[in-house]
């Protein structure tokens, strides 16, 4: 605080030559030294030689020496506050009028707002009458009276949020702060900046904590960085996130100079640490980063010219070729003469928090939020609850509004962070959808990439839907009301796409995925996919809505929306694990022991007498999942003749034949189609087919020795395995056509080449295929083909296993 | 309105009947699921198998879909006085103790196969929303959400296996004939 020195300067002037008549020699010798360490500004040296001089003499420059030495403290500061208190209340001219302002900004950061105006008012009062008063420090008084009739309004309001210290591993006695979250606030990357107050040199390091299936964040470790030589000697701080936690971003430079990295985080590893383009890096200073969550608009913090004053918050915008364009200032109802920093965009797209020096402040930085609608931003609003009159500067919150994190020094003399966790009870419609995606038999996880468009622009989302190769999880946040194609791409598998409906919805809306591609074998190669896609949901509002029906009794609010933040909580806490590992807390076991001997009982009653709608009413309450499992047969045997062209936003893509999930339909028609689905498939009238509608996907030949119709034994696992894939798929059919060469008799040849058929035909329905499906013929003496004239070639029995167009 | 009519209706029915409904919960369906396995237990009398008829053996054949519930549901809870047992495997002769052996996530063929190891056994098959399983010889099948009925039920096979099913749990479920006497 520069503004304390120049105390100093005054002081001088004014009581330097005070008398200390009843001082002894020893004590003027230790004044003279103090004075000359207080001339060389060795505030924390002359301290305590004041402070030893005050005890036993009562002079007001040496009060007056103790406060300024105190205001020049790191950590002390308040301790002035009774020595200005003293001073300013001696009306004389040997006091510096600039005390009332200094003991005005002590006022307001100990949250005595009224004093502080008062103070203030009696500096401006002062003022005018006084040679030395310095415009700067007029304006100053004139702005903290502002600010301390903001806060005098913010902090009466009602106080609606929940706010938690993180506990032991995040926070410890060293500095934690600047913490970022992935969107499903599984990943948390902080500073922590070691030895604070202790060492001379103290060290910052990028932490990284996940969160454990208990829902508590785990023990963390340093971030590690490929290729740290290069960049020695400069400093590394976090700059930024992007909401699936694949992307960091961080501030390197030296001093002011900091320029916009990013790198690919893969676990506890950064790599390809990228510099960003020069639109976005300056010489200028270039800090913070915020990234959309369809990674399409990059905000960041920089104090290039032609801005507003200060730092400002800048947007820069993907271009067509991948690369950020010119950035744009936010403008006036963002940026103000002040400094504007750490801004975050959530991923709702259109809210931005970020922190200013500016606005309506009650001190300090505090943190803002503002909407963007109809082309242009709303008046900040002070997130009063979670500021303080100190600096308070990164807040960063999760996809569905509920949970924000900060770090904050509030109630720490030594200025030490710690991170603090909020619930805002304040949530924003969204959808999150979280996903995995697995190939193979048995399913690992595949890397493959996915993409997503708005089916009604034909606009492409990219950027943040990748799976991680590692564990196949994605994460996709949608606004909702919407309907969304998701087209994915893998090396081994056929290019799929999958219509989602995301419904409109009052609160959170969340969706697990779990997409699995596995291939369809025959002894001798694959011949078709297997997709199958299982989409869970929670609507919230749903169940809200249920209960309320079935408890009238029961207010409707505000209870139930805290049930519903709860609810919200344990849902983000479980669905990581959500299918394989349910959670199991401490607190959890009571409540949950008592859920399942309610379910138990009343499934028993319901059972017991009889009662049906009892069981409809639980089913069709139960947490609704849709599972769509889709095969799709090569055709021919050729993978790319399976596929079909789809115009999407100008481009074709090519992909199997679309796969529509449940979700993408109303109810209604998902209960009608769950109930014709199975009807279909029966009624299939294979036999009834003309050759033209079949699509072949395997054919098959059994040859045969002279005159046999017993199917060779070496065969017959072979055929076995064609009956595997008709029974597992009631899509398919298959002709068996049977054929003899042409010696002896046509009339016996036409016999033997259905008794061929007729035997094989007996094995599938050995096999419990059924006969409906199969389609029969001897055709007798086949007809010599001129490129293969042996006899054993012509003595077979074809299978040619088809499906039928649609 | 995010029910549907349909739902709506039940939970008036639901209102007038004035049935006991859960609190708050919106339950998951395999704890539903689960809650089915163990109330089926309640219902259901198996021929006497000796040297083992204090514990009640659950085999959950190749998929286990429950991840924990059923520890949860059915472990520390007795059905029919007895203790329930778990064990999972995709190696069916690890499975010809159980009492019950449910099947997830399996093709046609291969439920034939289990069919087919399992014959004569006195073992409960369920099936996990499979198609045709109580066809073909399954005895009890789940089937899909909204659906008429929440299971069905081939009593035939059971009866082959000399496993009685309460008149109850037949009078809720959707009865399935075996499907060879069409051939």
């Amino acid at each position: 605080m520069n503004r304390f020195l120049f105390i100093l300067f005054i002081l001088t002037l004014t009581l330097g030559q005070s008398s200390f008549a009843q001082l002894t020699a020893t004590e003027r010798k230790l004044l003279k030294t103090a004075n000359n360490l207080f001339d060389d500004e060795q505030f924390a040296q002359a301290l305590p030689i004041y402070l030893k001089i005050d005890s036993v003499a009562d002079d007001y420059s040496v009060k007056y020496r103790i406060g300024a030495c105190y205001l020049n403290s790191k950590y002390e500061k308040l301790k002035a506050l009774p020595y200005l208190e003293e001073l300013s209340k001696i009306e004389s001219i040997e006091v510096p009028i600039i005390v009332y302002s200094d003991l005005g900004t002590l006022y307001h950061y100990t949250y005595r707002f009224d004093e502080a105006i008062y103070m203030f008012e009696q500096y401006l009062l002062v003022s005018r009458k006084d040679q030395f008063s310095e415009k700067k420090d007029i304006e100053y008084a004139k702005r903290m009276i502002t600010v301390c009739r903001n806060a005098i309004e913010i902090t009466t309001q009602p106080f609606k949020a929940d706010i938690d210290i993180l506990e032991s591993p995040i926070n410890t006695m060293e500095s934690e702060f600047c913490p970022l979250i992935t969107a499903d606030e599984q990943v948390m990357v902080y500073m922590q900046t070691i030895g604070l107050s202790k060492l001379a040199k103290p060290e910052t390091y990028l932490m990284i904590s996940f969160r454990n299936s208990e829902g508590y964040w785990g023990a963390p470790s340093k971030l590690e960085i490929t290729l740290l030589e290069k960049y020695k000697g400069k400093s590394i701080l976090l700059a930024g996130l992007s909401p699936d936690g694949q992307t960091i971003f961080l501030n390197i430079g030296q001093g002011l100079d900091q320029d916009i990295y990013s790198g690919a985080l893969s676990g506890k590893i950064i790599t390809d640490l990228k510099k960003l383009n020069k639109y976005i890096n300056t010489s200028f200073f270039d800090g913070r980063v915020s990234i959309s969550a369809d990674g399409t608009v990059l905000y960041f913090v920089s104090d290039r010219p032609g801005g507003f004053g200060g730092t400002d918050i800048y947007k820069s915008i993907r271009t067509k070729r991948g690369d950020w364009g010119e950035p744009e200032n936010l403008g006036e109802k963002i940026n103000t003469q002040f400094n504007e920093d750490a801004p975050f965009i959530h991923p709702d797209n259109v809210t931005l928090y970020f922190s200013s020096e500016g606005h309506k402040t009650i001190g300090g930085s505090d943190i803002f939020k503002s909407k963007f609608n109809a082309g242009s931003w709303s008046e900040p609003e002070n997130l009063g609850f979670l500021n303080s009159t100190k600096d308070d500067l990164y807040f960063v919150l999760n996809a569905n509004g509920q949970i924000g994190y900060f770090s904050s020094s509030k109630n720490n003399v030594f200025n030490k962070h710690n991170i603090f966790r909020v619930n805002l009870k304040d949530p924003i419609p969204l959808t999150l959808v979280k996903g995995i995606i697995k190939g193979g038999i048995p399913p690992v996880p595949i890397s493959a990439t996915i993409q997503v468009f708005d089916k009604e622009t034909g606009e492409k989302v990219k950027y943040v839907y990748n799976p991680d190769p590692e564990t196949g999880k994605y994460l996709m946040i949608f606004p909702p009301a919407k309907n969304y194609d998701v087209f994915i791409g893998s090396n081994d598998y056929l290019p799929q796409l999958i219509n989602i409906y995301v419904p409109y919805q009052t609160y959170f809306y969340e969706l697990y995925q779990e997409i699995l591609l596995q291939p369809v074998t025959l002894e001798n190669g694959v011949v078709g996919e297997i997709v199958t896609v299982n989409n869970t949901f929670y609507d919230l509002y749903k169940t809200i809505e249920a209960d309320s029906i079935l408890f009238d009794d029961m207010p409707k609010q505000p209870k139930y929306y805290d049930h519903l933040l709860e609810l919200i909580e344990n849902i983000i806490q479980t669905t990581d694990s959500m299918r394989f590992n349910y959670r199991k807390t401490n607190q959890n076991i009571e409540a949950e022991g008592k859920n399942v001997d309610a379910l138990l009982n009343l499934i028993e009653e319901a059972i017991e007498t009889t009662d049906p709608i009892t069981l409809s009413i639980l089913d069709a309450n139960a947490i609704q999942k849709d599972k769509i499992k889709q095969t799709h047969f090569y055709v021919d045997g050729d993978k790319n003749k399976s596929l079909t062209p789809h115009v999407i936003g100008g481009d074709t893509i090519y992909s199997a034949p679309t796969i529509k999930t449940p979700s993408s339909q109303t109810e209604y028609e998902k209960i009608q189609n769950k109930m014709i689905e199975r009807k279909d498939l029966k009624e299939t009238k294979f036999r009834l087919s003309h050759a033209e509608d079949r699509i072949y996907i395997h054919r098959f030949v059994v040859n045969y020795p002279i005159n046999q119709d017993e199917i060779p034994t070496k065969k017959l696992s072979e055929i076995q395995d064609i009956c595997r894939l008709l029974m597992d798929n009631p899509s398919l059919g298959a002709e068996i056509y049977g054929y003899t060469d042409s010696q002896g008799e046509e009339k016996y040849n036409l016999s033997l080449s259905r008794q061929r058929a007729q035997k094989v035909l007996r094995f599938f329905i050995d096999h419990k295929v059924e006969y409906q499906r199969l389609i029969v013929k001897g055709f007798g003496e086949a007809i010599n083909s001129a490129d293969n004239t042996d006899p054993q070639h012509l003595r077979r029995v074809e299978i040619n296993v088809f499906e039928l167009k649609e | 309105m995010k029910c549907s009519r349909i739902l709506y209706n039940f939970f008036l029915i639901a209102l007038l009947l004035n049935v006991p409904m859960l609190s708050h919960a919106q339950y998951s369906e395999y704890e539903i699921k689960a809650a089915y396995i163990f109330n089926f237990a309640k219902f259901i009398e198996w021929p006497e198998i000796e040297g083992n008829n204090d514990t009640l053996i659950l085999g959950i054949y190749g998929t286990d879909p429950f991840g924990n519930i059923l520890e949860k549901t059915l472990i520390g809870r007795k059905a029919q006085g007895k203790d329930w047992k778990i064990i999972r495997s995709s190696n069916l002769s690890d499975l010809t103790k159980c009492h019950i052996l449910f099947v997830s996530d399996v093709g046609k063929f291969e439920t034939l196969t289990i069919f087919e190891r399992t014959k004569g056994l006195p073992i409960l098959t369920l099936g996990d929303e499979l198609i045709d399983f109580c066809e073909i010889g399954g005895i009890i099948n789940f089937t899909s959400q909204f659906s008429e009925h929440q299971f069905e039920i081939n009593n035939e096979s059971a009866k082959n296996k000399g496993i009685r099913i309460s008149p109850k749990l037949l009078l809720l479920a959707k009865i399935i004939s075996n499907k060879e006497d069409e051939f």
